[in-house]
C-alpha cells in the first residue's frame, strides 16, 4: 500500500462488480478494498477505516439500509449507495439515514469517481474553514461580500436565493434533498413547502444558468432533491 | 349499496273546496316548466269531466294507469311503478288525499308521493284544505260533514312551496251553477253540502289561516335561525299523553297545531300501565300511535303502573313545557265506572308546567252500556263455564246437602267462584255468583225448587253471597291479569335477553340467523325469513330464507321494497298491508345490509309492542352486519396491502437482478475501450463501441418493461406534488444532451407555466419517453418544439418534431402495447407511448398524438394536465 492513497471500502456480493470497481478505481489514485456482505463490511470499516464506502443497497441476507444503519452507529465514513434507478423510496431513505451519495446502475466510472471526490472533498471541508471564493466554469461567487457574477457580469440575487446558492456551492458534487434544503432555508416548519422551493430554483437558474431550460449547474435529481454539479 | 339522500320537491297546490281550479293551476304551472325543457310527465290528473281542465292536457305525457280488479270492478290506480321506472325530473298527481284500492301498495296516495320524492323526482300535488290531518275537526264542526280522507300536516310542513288557489265564494258559487264544476244532476247534492255560502267562506278562511300560517312560520324560523342558530327549540316543549281512547286523535290533533305555531317539538306518550288491553283496545292504540307520527310527533313509550307519576317524570326528564290532556265531560255514573282520572294527581303536581287541558265533549264519550259491557267483555265460551261451573257444583252439592246442610252452601259456590276467578273474565264471574245465588235459593234453601226465600237471614245471606263472590271474584281476576301483564313484559324481557345472548355467543352470520330464527319461533311465535347480502357484490342481494322455503314473489317483492326505500312494510303496516309478513330493513349509518320478515303463526294482529320488539331485533342484527361488514373491509384492506408489499419488493430483486450484470457489462466495457491496449485498433474500439450502445439499449429496454409491469400491477401511485414543468423539460433535455447534439431544440412558453399538481418523476419519465420517441423516428436532423400554454382548466404541453410523422392506419394504435408501425426496423419495443398513456393516467392527466397540422410534416404529441385551483406560478 503506497503511501497517500486513499481506501475505498467496495460493499457488493457481485464478484464482477468488485473487479469492475476494482479496476476503475486504481488508476484515480485509489486503493480499493472489497466486502461480500454486510457482515464483513463492518468489521473492515472498523478494522481498516477506509476514507469511503461504496455500498450495494441489494445485499443478501443483511441488506445495504441495514447495513448503512449500522455503519452509522459507530462510523461517520462517507458512504455512496450502489442503487437502481426504480427505487426512488430506497433512495431517500438511505439519504435519511445518513447516506451522503448515490449512484444508479448502471453507472459510467468517471461519474462514479467524481461522486467519491465530491463527498471525500466535503468531509474535508466540515473540518477546514469554508470557502470564501467559489469560482466553476461561468460562475464566480464571493461569499463574503454576497455577490455573484456569471461570465463576469454582476448578477443581483435576493436573499433567499443567495442562501441556496450557498447551500448548494457547499455541497457542491453531492445530491441535496427537498426536505433537507427547505430545513436549511425557510426552518423545520416548512415541511411541505415544495412549491416554494421549486420557484427559487427555477428563479435562480434564469439568473446563473447559460441556457436555463438546459440546467447544468443545478440538476434535478427527480424525487429526491437537487444537485450542484461541478 | 348505498343509499341515496337526495329527495325531490314537492310542491302543494291548496285549494278550499273542489272546483277554485287547483288542477288547472298546477297544469298551467306544469306546462311553463316544460316549455323550459325540463321532462314532465302526469301521473295522473283527474278532470271530471270539465272542458276547461281537458283542454290543457294535451301536449302532456300521460302515464297510464294501473287497473285493479276489486270486488269484481275494474278500478284505474295511479301506476307508482311506471312513475317510478320512467323517472321523470317532475310528475304531477292529483288529489293527494285520494285513498287507493285495496291491493295497492300503499292505502293512501300521499304515501306513493312520499315514495315518489324518496326517489328523488319533483312532484306538484292539488289538494282541498279539509283533508288535512289538523283541520279534519274543525271542518267537520262548521259544515257538519264527516271527513274521511286525510293527509299528515307533516307534509304540508316539508312541501317546498305551497300555492294557494283562492276564488271567492260567489264567484265560485256562480261557477258551479253554470255547470263547469259538477255535471247538472250533481250540483243540487253538492249545494247541501260545502258548497253553501256560510261554509265557503268559513273554509276560504281556514285555508287562507292555513297558508298565513305556514308562512308566519317560516319566517319565524328564519329569524330564529339567524339569532339562535343552535338553540332554536329549547324554549317549548310539549308533551300529550295518548292511550287506547277515540279522544286521543283530537288531542294529538290539538297539540300538533300549537306546536306548529311556536314552533316548538312535541312528545306523545304512551304509558303502559301493564294491564292486558283487549284487541279492539290495542287496534285504537295502533291507529293513535300511527297518528302521532304521522303529525310529526316524537313517541315515547313508559311502562309504569301509575300514569300520573310516569308523566310527570318524563316531563321533568325531556323539559317539557306544557302537558296537553283530555279529560272527556262525564256523568257520576260514568266517573265511577271510567278508569281512574291521572288529570287531577298530575295537576296538583305539575310544578311550573303548563297544563292544557281540552274538554272533549265533541268526541263521542263512551255509553254507560259501552263502559259496562267493556268491562265484562269476555269470550262466550267463559260464559258457557260459568253455567257449566255452577251447575257441576250444584249437582255436587246436592250429593252433598244431607252433610253440610243448605247454609253451607253458601261457601261452597262462593269458593267455585273463586275458583273460577282464576281462569275466566269479570263478566262470567258475576254471571257464576248470580247463578250460584239463583241455584242455592232454588235447589236449597227452604221453600225448595222455588224462588221464594222464606227466612229473613237467608235474604241477607243470599244478597251477601251475590256481592262477597262478585267483589272477590273480580278481584281475584285483577290480580291474575296483573300478573298475566307482569308476565308478559318478563317474557318480552327474557326475549329480548335471549336476542342478545345469541348475538354474544355466535360469532358467525350463519349461525346466528339461524339461532334467531329459533328463539323468535319459540318465544314470539313467529317465523322468519332473512333477504341478505350473501356475496359481496353492489347488487347481489340473494334471499336466504330459513323456516320459510315458499317465499312468494310478491313477499319478496315486499322485501325489496324495504330495501329501497328504508322503511318498514308488509302486514298492519302502512304499506302493502295485504302481505304476509312484516318486513323491516337491516340498516346501519349508509350501507344496506338486507331485510328481515316476521311470519305470525297465528291471525292475530302485529301490536306496536311485537312492532318495537321486532325493530329492537333488527336494530341488533343490523349493527352485528355492520361490524362484520367494517371487519371484512379491513381485512381486504390488509390483504391488498401485502400483495402491494409484496410487488414492490419483488420489483425492487428484479430490478437489482437485472441493472447489477448490466453495470458489470457496461462498466467492463467502458475498461476495455478505455483500455490501452486497444487504443491502437479501430475495428476493436469500434466493436467496443457498438457493443456499448446495444447494453444502453437493454437498459432502456429493462426500464421499459419494469415500468410496463409496475402499471399493470396497479401497484402504481402517483404522488401529487407542485411540480415545474419547466424543471422537468431541463432535466430531461438535459439527460438526454448527448443524444440531442444533431437535433435542434426549441423551447418556449414553458417557463412561464404555473406549478402543477403531479408527480415529477413521472412526468419526467412521460417527456424523456416522448422526445425519445421523436429521435428515433423523426428526421436526424430535424427541430424538436416544446410549446407551453394554459387554458382556464388546463396547463397544455405540446411536443412536435418534422419528420413522417405516422402513418395514418396506425394512428389509432399508436397507443396499444407492443405496437410500432415497421416493426421490422431494429430498436424499441413499441412501449414508449403505451406508458405514457398510463403513466398520465395515474396522474389524472391526458396525452394525445396526432400528425401536425401546422403545414410541417411531423408528429405531435399533446400533454394536458389539469389546473388545481391553488396553482401558482
Amino acid at each position: 500500500m503506497a503511501a497517500g492513497e486513499i481506501k475505498i471500502l467496495i460493499v457488493d456480493d457481485e464478484v464482477q462488480i468488485q473487479k469492475l470497481l476494482s479496476y476503475g478505481l486504481s488508476d484515480s489514485g485509489f486503493l480499493s478494498i472489497v466486502a461480500g456482505s454486510g457482515e464483513e463490511a463492518l468489521r473492515v470499516i472498523a478494522a481498516e477505516n477506509p476514507a469511503c464506502v461504496l455500498l450495494d443497497v441489494g445485499l443478501p441476507k443483511m441488506n445495504g439500509i441495514e447495513t448503512l444503519k449500522e455503519i452509522r452507529a459507530f462510523s461517520k465514513v462517507p458512504v455512496i449507495m450502489l442503487t437502481v434507478e426504480n427505487d426512488d423510496e430506497i433512495k431517500v431513505q438511505a439519504l435519511d439515514l445518513g447516506a451522503d451519495d448515490y449512484v444508479t446502475k448502471p453507472f459510467a466510472m468517471p461519474v462514479l469517481r467524481a461522486r467519491i471526490h465530491a463527498v471525500l472533498r466535503r468531509h474535508a471541508d466540515l473540518v477546514r474553514s469554508p470557502t470564501k471564493i467559489y469560482s466553476h466554469a461561468h460562475l464566480k461567487v464571493d461569499f463574503v461580500l454576497h455577490k455573484v457574477w456569471v461570465n463576469d457580469k454582476e448578477v443581483h440575487l435576493t436573499v433567499t436565493e443567495f442562501e441556496l446558492l450557498e447551500l448548494f456551492v457547499e455541497n457542491r458534487g453531492s445530491v441535496l434533498t427537498h426536505q433537507s434544503i427547505l430545513a436549511k432555508i425557510w426552518g423545520d416548519q416548512a415541511g411541505d413547502q415544495m412549491h416554494y422551493l421549486r420557484v427559487y430554483v427555477n428563479n435562480l437558474r434564469r439568473k446563473i444558468e447559460l441556457n436555463p431550460s438546459i440546467p447544468k449547474l443545478i440538476i434535478t435529481e427527480p424525487g429526491l432533491g437537487y444537485r450542484f454539479e461541478v | 349499496m348505498h343509499v341515496s339522500r337526495h329527495e325531490g320537491k314537492l310542491k302543494v297546490f291548496l285549494g278550499m273546496v273542489a272546483g277554485v281550479g287547483k288542477t288547472c293551476a298546477m297544469l298551467e304551472s306544469a306546462r311553463s316548466l316544460k316549455s323550459e325543457g325540463r321532462d314532465v310527465v302526469i301521473g295522473l290528473v283527474e278532470t271530471h269531466g270539465r272542458k276547461k281542465t281537458e283542454a290543457l292536457l294535451p301536449g302532456f305525457e300521460i302515464l297510464p294507469r294501473k287497473k285493479l280488479l276489486h270486488a269484481g270492478t275494474e278500478i284505474l290506480e295511479m301506476d307508482l311503478d311506471a312513475i317510478l321506472a320512467r323517472g321523470p325530473e317532475l310528475v304531477l298527481v292529483d288529489e293527494l288525499a285520494h285513498t287507493n284500492a285495496p291491493g295497492s301498495r300503499h292505502p293512501k296516495r300521499f304515501m306513493d308521493v312520499e315514495e315518489i320524492l324518496r326517489a328523488g323526482i319533483d312532484v306538484y300535488t292539488t289538494i282541498n284544505v279539509q283533508h288535512f290531518e289538523s283541520r279534519v275537526d274543525l271542518v267537520r264542526n262548521l259544515s257538519g260533514i264527516e271527513i274521511k280522507e286525510s293527509v299528515p300536516d307533516s307534509l304540508l310542513d316539508r312541501a317546498d312551496q305551497i300555492e294557494l288557489i283562492d276564488l271567492p265564494p260567489d264567484e265560485l258559487l256562480a261557477r258551479l251553477e253554470k255547470g263547469e264544476i259538477y255535471p247538472q244532476e250533481k250540483i243540487e247534492r253538492s249545494l247541501q253540502g260545502f258548497f253553501k255560502r256560510g261554509t265557503l267562506t268559513a273554509l276560504r278562511e281556514i285555508s287562507l289561516r292555513l297558508t298565513a300560517e305556514r308562512v308566519d312560520h317560516e319566517v319565524i324560523r328564519a329569524v330564529r335561525n339567524r339569532d339562535l342558530p343552535q338553540d332554536t327549540h329549547t324554549r317549548d316543549r310539549l308533551l300529550v299523553a295518548i292511550g287506547p281512547s277515540p279522544s286521543a286523535t283530537e288531542l294529538l290533533r290539538w297539540t300538533r297545531n300549537k306546536a306548529f305555531n311556536l314552533n316548538a317539538p312535541w312528545i306523545a306518550a304512551y304509558i303502559d300501565t301493564g294491564v292486558s288491553l283487549s284487541s279492539e283496545d290495542r287496534r285504537l292504540l295502533d291507529e293513535n300511535i300511527e297518528l302521532a307520527r304521522h303529525l310529526g310527533a316524537e313517541l315515547v313509550t313508559v311502562s309504569s303502573p301509575n300514569i300520573a307519576q310516569a308523566i310527570l317524570a318524563l316531563t321533568r326528564e325531556r323539559q317539557v313545557t306544557e302537558i296537553v290532556m283530555g279529560k272527556p265531560r262525564m256523568s257520576f255514573v260514568h266517573q265511577l265506572l271510567a278508569p281512574e282520572s291521572p288529570v287531577d294527581t298530575i295537576y296538583k303536581e305539575k310544578g311550573s308546567v303548563t297544563i292544557s287541558i281540552v274538554t272533549t265533549d265533541k268526541i263521542k264519550v263512551p255509553t254507560i252500556w259501552q263502559l259496562l259491557r267493556r268491562r265484562v267483555r269476555s269470550k262466550p265460551a267463559e260464559y258457557l263455564f260459568s253455567f257449566g261451573n255452577v251447575a257441576v257444583t250444584t249437582v255436587l252439592l246436592l250429593l252433598l246437602l244431607p252433610i253440610i246442610g243448605y247454609r253451607g252452601v253458601g261457601l261452597v259456590f262462593l269458593f267455585a267462584v273463586l275458583c273460577q276467578s282464576l281462569v275466566t273474565g269479570r263478566g262470567p264471574i258475576y254471571l257464576a255468583a248470580l247463578l250460584g245465588a239463583i241455584s242455592w235459593n232454588f235447589f236449597f234453601m227452604p221453600a225448595r225448587f222455588t224462588f221464594t226465600v222464606v227466612a229473613r237471614e237467608d235474604q241477607i245471606h243470599l244478597a251477601l253471597f251475590v256481592a262477597m263472590a262478585s267483589v272477590l271474584g273480580s278481584l281475584t281476576n285483577k290480580v291474575r291479569v296483573r300478573e298475566q301483564a307482569y308476565r308478559e313484559r318478563e317474557a318480552r324481557a327474557t326475549f329480548l335477553f335471549e336476542v342478545s345472548k345469541v348475538f354474544s355467543e355466535q360469532n358467525e352470520l350463519a349461525g346466528i340467523l339461524e339461532k334467531l330464527k329459533e328463539v323468535v319461533a319459540a318465544q314470539l311465535g313467529f317465523d322468519v325469513a332473512y333477504y341478505v347480502r350473501v356475496s359481496s357484490s353492489e347488487a347481489g342481494f340473494s334471499l336466504r330464507s330459513e323456516g320459510r322455503s315458499a317465499l312468494t314473489s310478491r313477499e319478496m317483492g315486499v322485501a325489496h321494497w324495504t330495501l329501497t326505500n328504508l322503511r318498514r312494510a308488509g302486514r298492519d303496516t302502512e304499506t302493502l298491508p295485504e302481505s304476509e309478513g312484516i318486513y323491516f330493513p337491516l340498516v346501519s349509518g349508509s350501507e344496506v345490509f338486507g331485510s328481515i320478515g316476521f311470519f305470525p303463526h297465528t291471525k292475530d294482529r302485529i301490536d306496536f309492542t311485537k312492532k318495537s320488539i321486532f325493530e329492537a331485533v333488527t336494530r341488533q342484527l343490523s349493527l352485528f352486519l355492520e361490524k362484520q361488514h367494517y371487519l371484512s373491509l379491513i381485512t381486504a384492506t390488509r390483504a391488498l396491502e401485502e400483495s402491494a408489499k409484496l410487488q414492490k419488493s419483488l420489483f425492487s430483486s428484479i430490478s437489482h437482478e437485472f441493472k447489477t450484470p448490466l453495470t458489470a457489462l457496461l462498466g467492463g466495457l467502458q475498461a476495455i475501450s478505455d483500455s490501452k491496449a486497444i487504443a491502437d485498433d479501430a475495428s476493436l474500439t469500434s466493436i467496443a463501441k457498438d457493443v456499448s450502445s446495444s447494453g444502453a439499449r437493454l437498459t432502456h429496454v429493462v426500464d421499459a418493461l419494469l415500468d410496463m409491469s409496475r402499471l399493470e400491477s396497479g401497484t402504481l401511485v402517483a404522488k401529487s406534488e407542485w411540480v415545474s414543468l419547466e424543471e422537468a423539460v431541463g432535466l430531461v433535455l438535459g439527460r438526454l444532451e448527448t443524444r440531442l447534439t444533431e437535433h435542434d431544440v426549441l423551447v418556449a412558453g414553458v417557463s412561464e407555466l404555473p406549478l402543477i399538481k403531479a408527480d415529477f418523476v413521472l412526468v419526467a419519465d412521460v417527456i424523456r419517453n416522448v422526445i425519445s420517441n421523436s429521435l428515433q423516428y423523426s428526421d436526424p436532423k430535424g427541430k424538436i418544439e416544446i410549446h407551453g400554454y394554459q387554458n382556464p382548466t388546463h396547463v397544455i404541453m405540446e411536443l412536435s418534431d418534422e419528420g413522417r410523422g405516422v402513418g395514418e392506419d396506425f394512428g389509432a394504435k399508436i397507443f396499444h402495447r407492443f405496437s410500432r408501425e415497421n416493426p421490422n426496423v431494429p430498436g424499441g419495443l413499441g412501449l414508449g407511448l403505451s406508458i405514457c398513456e398510463g403513466l398520465m393516467d395515474a396522474m389524472q392527466a391526458s396525452i394525445s398524438a396526432v400528425n401536425r397540422k401546422d403545414g410541417i410534416s411531423g408528429f405531435l404529441v399533446t400533454l394536458s394536465f389539469p389546473k388545481t385551483s391553488e396553482g401558482q406560478s
